[in-house]
């Protein structure tokens, strides 16, 4: 019985996996630029060594191929990277915290990186570091914020969830007003900082996936693989500890990598909302509560969501693009109060 | 709910300040048509009834002596018909002429003090629309006379010069200054009518977001007039983000920027624009952009500078 069930959710996983890998071979041939799905394959197939030799794309422009290649694909990626990572630390953060509101923004990691790029904008520092800039700035105040946070919270040795809780929705508050602040006194840059915060992947290239991945899928990785004491920390610190699991000592690990995980997601993408938030609790609903398979369940469907949702942002009101995060919260809470209903039970 | 309906008032504040038009409800100002006392007689007689931009008829009944503005196109505007020496007041973005520097500030555009407004007892306060219809109710309520100028084209412009000069009583000024724009913007027709070609056009705004000027902007406007056409025309905001790959699908022949945040090195070494034609060709040029945003005098210069980007060889 328990066999056959782990069998069966293996092939959830395995599903969502092949799904993924469809919604984006399909969403590279999806955009507001008129290639036609024969030549976007056409394109695609080229490519691929060995076979590629099969078709001609001669008589496509060289743009067709910048288009797919270095505009779509990178974008695809980065945005299967970022939903995969907000789902990730959303789910862990949900478990850590056995809060169902918890998202990955709950520790403040948010109004940190917003304030970053919000000072970053403001004061000009891409005129010094470039296209770099954003990311940088919204890095460091993502990890400052998680440190202050963290430092705040700690009773010596240490760390209650409730204190981890209030000193970030404290802090986050006080930084959103330094922000709101900052963007009355520059009311020129209000509309970018505003954009920065809805989020968006528009022009976002090759560089920012080969910043992000690493960071991103090693964070996925490692909150994975603590899966198990994740799951044990859901009956409390005393049923953990005598499990043989220091809870100290997992809160801090998973807090640390959470907090950089989405750091490194916010800082290509900006504070992309609700993705955290639902697709972990809805996985919650199909999978049940065991991490082992509900964690990377909720990174499959959080990069499903996010492609879909990005393409989707690019090509309704072609040639002007939406923030995805407007997407992501339209499309997402109805969705999620639909599941809620036709559950009829408590999400945890 | 409270943080997102607070973004996004931001949000709309921000972009009708982008694009101090969008409040406009396009009623021409309806200038009397029937004037027939020739601008020369100079002289004006006071009081004079004029409709501002709203087509609100507003009685002016003496020649005004204490002016504000509240938008730098306005600032500019009363510079040019000289009427600088009795504006008593500007906002903190009002930088043109310089002369604008040495007046007292009463904050911000989206965001003047009221206060400070009623303290200086003005004659005339001069909003732009959109952002500033609060302001404009506010100052009204308590008695103070305020016009609306605005624009959303440059004949619209020239009309607000001209009423600006009748309000201020500076009609020889004015109607000399219009003469003068009206002559240079037929000087630049008159060379375009030579033009062999149109050239396709993006102007990049903002870089990230990738934002442009769509159609009913000032910028885009200006590309028509200087003989180019506006990749971003048909796009559904005035100032909105524009999609990398239509950019690359649509490969404008010029790629302009503002002055202010980058220069063309900077959008010729980004990744993946090395494709575009702009940037192979070279043909990526910056532009002054309050030159082409602002409803004032200087759109002309900022025509004429359009003009010689898009048609070197006519000018």
């Amino acid at each position: 019985m328990e066999a056959n069930s782990r069998g069966k959710k293996k092939g959830i996983l395995l599903t969502y996996g092949i799904i993924l890998i469809i919604v984006m071979i399909f969403c590279l041939t999806v955009g507001p630029a008129k290639i036609t799905f024969k030549a976007a394959l056409a394109l695609l197939w080229a490519k691929i060594p060995g076979v590629g030799r099969l078709v001609s794309i001669d008589q496509y422009p060289s743009t067709y191929l910048t288009i797919i290649y270095d505009v779509r694909m990178p974008r695809i990626i980065l945005a299967a990277l970022v939903g995969g990572a907000l789902a990730a630390v959303g789910t862990t953060f949900q478990g850590l915290f056995k809060n169902p509101m918890a998202d990955p923004y709950i520790i403040g990691v948010s109004s940190g990186a917003a304030l970053g790029a919000t000072i970053a904008m403001v004061a000009g520092f891409s005129k010094i570091a470039g296209v770099w800039a954003l990311p940088i700035a919204a890095f460091s105040g993502a990890i400052l914020t998680t440190v202050l946070v963290y430092q705040i919270a700690r009773v010596g040795n240490k760390l209650p969830i409730f204190n981890l809780l209030l000193s970030g929705v404290a802090l986050s508050s006080f930084m959103t007003a330094i922000m709101s602040f900052l963007m009355i006194l520059n009311s020129r840059e209000l509309s970018q900082i505003i954009y920065w915060t809805l989020g968006s992947f528009s022009g976002r290239d090759w560089s920012q996936v080969q910043v992000a991945a690493p960071i991103i899928l090693l964070g996925i990785g490692v909150l994975w693989f603590f899966a198990r004491e994740l799951n044990a920390m859901l009956f409390g610190e005393e049923t953990a500890r005598h499990l043989g699991i220091d809870p100290e000592k997992v809160k801090k690990i998973l807090l640390v990598v959470a907090a950089t995980t989405v750091a490194g997601a916010v800082a290509v993408s900006g504070t992309i909302g609700f993705v955290g938030l639902i697709v972990p609790h809805t996985i919650r609903l199909l999978t049940g509560p065991d991490h082992r398979i509900l964690l990377p369940g909720a990174v499959l469907a959080g990069s499903i969501f996010m492609v879909a949702t990005d393409t989707f942002a690019k090509v309704a009101l072609s040639p002007t693009e939406i923030p995805v995060g407007i997407i992501t919260a339209i499309f997402g809470g109805p969705f999620f109060i639909y599941l809620l209903r036709k559950g009829k039970t408590g999400v945890f | 709910m409270k943080k997102i309906l607070a973004f996004l008032l931001a949000f709309l504040l921000a972009l009708s300040l982008a694009g101090c038009n969008s409040g406009t409800t396009a009623e021409p100002p309806a200038v009397n048509q029937d004037n027939r006392n020739p601008v020369e007689e100079a002289k004006q007689d006071f009081p004079v009834i004029i409709a501002d931009s709203y087509g609100r008829e507003i009685t002016i009944v003496k020649k005004p002596e204490k002016l504000i503005s509240l938008a730098p196109a306005n600032t500019e505007i009363l510079f040019a018909i000289g009427a600088g020496d009795r504006i008593f007041g500007v906002t903190d973005y009002c930088e043109y002429p310089a002369a604008a520097l040495e007046k007292a500030k009463i904050g911000d555009f989206s965001n003047p003090n009221i206060e400070l407004i009623i303290e200086i007892e003005p004659d005339v306060v001069f909003v732009a629309a959109g952002v500033q219809r609060e302001v404009l109710n506010q100052l009204e309520e308590v008695g103070i006379v305020v016009v609306t100028l605005d624009a959303e084209n440059l004949d619209q412009v020239l009309k607000n010069i001209s009423l600006a000069g009748k309000i201020v009583g500076n009609e020889e000024e004015s109607s000399k200054l219009v003469a003068q724009m009206e002559a240079r913007i037929q000087a630049v027709k008159t060379k375009l009518a030579a033009a062999a070609a149109t050239p396709t056009i993006f102007f990049e705004v903002w870089d990230d977001p990738l934002m442009t000027a769509g159609p009913n902007t000032f910028i885009n406007d200006l590309i028509n007039l200087a003989g180019g056409s506006n990749i971003a025309s048909d796009a559904a905001e005035q100032y909105g983000q524009f999609s990398m790959e239509l950019l690359l699908e649509r490969d404008p022949e010029i790629y302009l920027i503002n002055d202010h945040a980058h220069t063309p090195k900077d959008v010729m070494t980004r990744p993946n624009y090395g494709s575009l034609s702009s940037v192979k060709n070279e043909k990526v040029y910056a532009i002054n952009d309050d030159l082409v945003t602002l409803p004032g005098p200087r759109l002309v210069e900022g025509l004429e500078e359009m003009a010689r980007i898009l048609h070197p060889e006519l000018f």
